[in-house]
């Protein structure tokens, strides 16, 4: 019995891990993070600065990342709060990349280099894999089917357009 | 209620796959005709099935080819069926040695002390230890559990406890990609389509619910020094099997089945 509760309590140890070891002594350049409610281990906030010498560069976007319980064998779900456009996010701000699919399904097929979620990636791996999707967005897996559309065909205009309206509507609500 | 508790034996093997015998009892040798069944090892795992089970007569000995061959009847007496899920060689390499363990206490000391240190030898590698750590410790409860001599229908029931189960697999899985990666050399001569390594690594071993191919098996078995044999099983060939064993000259501790795309554990 004692052994059962020890594993269920696993993952919190490992969250409080990345809040007091990693993140605060190894921040990732690019994103900050902390719990929204300090008595809920699974339910995290993080920035994300617009990397520089991309159509994001500027923007500080805040997104919501859910873990589930039997992470880290799952991984967690990772939604933007703030409005973004880009063709792997979901126009309700649900972000599409591989890293964050369940084990088991594929989508793409293993013959595309991609990442996988493996259980021991952390909020770190996971950062470094979203703030390159927003540098190098996969337009074969669309999750915004217009905006995959318009970087296809008209990067430097209709699609820089609305990622610039992003990116300013960003500066003037991040830190509300 | 009983119906989902896995029972305590292996199954004979070549045991009744028409599940005449329905209240689970014994089938009899060498039966089993699998016309007109969905092939179980096809399909996808249920809610609550049991990971490792023993004479579950509703998922009873299917092969896409013919029922158990003669051959392997020879030299085999009972089979114990993993959950078909992309995890069961794993599932079935760790149950099978911790079982036998039970009854080897000089191999057991040995297997503990390489265990033990397994977790510093990835952290070397490069492996973040707090990332690891958790899945060790379950590797070393399990092992502790069978130097305490528990008895085997609890450490079936620890294999039928999801946590406990797929955190195993996954230093399992840690395991056989750290030997991967500490022989390179050796290991990349077999990769087919210029993918490294450590890509390999990432995309076909460290992630949960990927098959494993010989190379895993390979691996995993020179990093705990465990020696395994593949009974394999090919389609077409009606039903022959092919033993193998990895390394190649060494004494098997762990006998396994393969069907394509499925391990199970063979009992003599």
């Amino acid at each position: 019995m004692e052994k059962i509760k020890c594993i269920s309590e696993t993952p919190k140890v490992i969250l409080k891990f990345f809040f007091y070891t990693e993140l605060n002594k190894n921040p990732v350049e690019g994103f900050s993070a902390g719990l929204i409610d300090d008595n809920d281990l699974y339910r995290w906030e993080v920035l994300i600065i617009g990397p520089p010498d991309t159509l994001y560069e500027g923007g500080v976007f805040k997104a919501h990342l859910t873990f589930p319980k039997d992470y880290p064998l799952r991984p967690p779900k990772m939604k933007f709060i703030t409005e973004i456009w880009h063709p792997n996010v979901d126009k309700n701000g649900d972000v599409c990349i591989s890293i964050l699919h369940e084990p088991g399904e594929d989508k793409y097929g293993y013959e595309k280099p991609e990442e996988r979620w493996l259980p021991i990636h952390t909020v770190e791996t996971i950062m470094i894999s979203v703030i390159s999707m927003l540098a190098d967005p996969n337009g074969d897996s669309p999750a915004n089917v217009d905006a995959a559309k318009e970087w296809r065909e008209d990067r430097n205009g209709e699609f820089k357009r609305k990622v610039a309206r992003c990116v300013r509507k960003s500066q003037e609500t991040a830190f509300e | 209620m009983a119906a989902e508790e896995p029972q305590q034996k292996p199954e004979p093997l070549g045991g009744d796959a028409d599940g005449n015998g329905a209240d689970g009892g014994e089938g009899k040798m060498g039966g089993g005709a699998a016309s007109g069944r969905a092939p179980h090892l096809l399909s996808g795992p249920g809610p609550g099935r049991p990971w490792v089970t023993l004479g579950d007569n509703r998922r009873p000995w299917v092969t896409p080819v013919s029922p158990c061959p003669q051959a392997l009847l020879h030299k085999y007496s009972h089979i114990r069926k993993t959950r078909p899920d992309g995890n069961c060689f794993y599932r079935a390499f760790g149950f099978a040695h911790l079982e036998a363990l039970l009854e080897d206490g000089q191999e057991l000391q040995r297997f503990k002390e390489l265990s033990a240190r397994s977790k510093d030898e990835l952290v070397a590698q490069g492996f973040t230890e707090f990332t690891i750590e958790d899945f060790h410790n379950t590797f070393m409860e399990l092992i502790e559990q069978v130097e305490r001599r528990v008895p085997p229908a609890q450490l079936l029931a620890a294999f039928n406890e999801p946590s406990t189960s797929d955190y195993l697999v996954v230093y399992l899985r840690l395991l056989t990609s750290g030997c991967l990666q500490r022989h390179r050399p050796f290991f990349e001569q077999f990769l087919e389509g210029g993918r490294s390594i450590k890509e390999f690594c990432q995309q076909e071993v460290e992630p949960m619910c990927k098959e494993s191919d010989h190379i895993h098996v390979i691996a995993l078995a020179r990093a705990l020094h465990v020696p395994v044999l593949v009974e394999y099983m090919d389609r077409g060939e009606g039903g022959a099997t092919h033993p193998h064993v990895f390394p190649e000259g060494a004494r098997p501790r762990v006998h396994l089945l393969y069907r394509p795309g499925h391990y199970d554990i063979l009992y003599k």
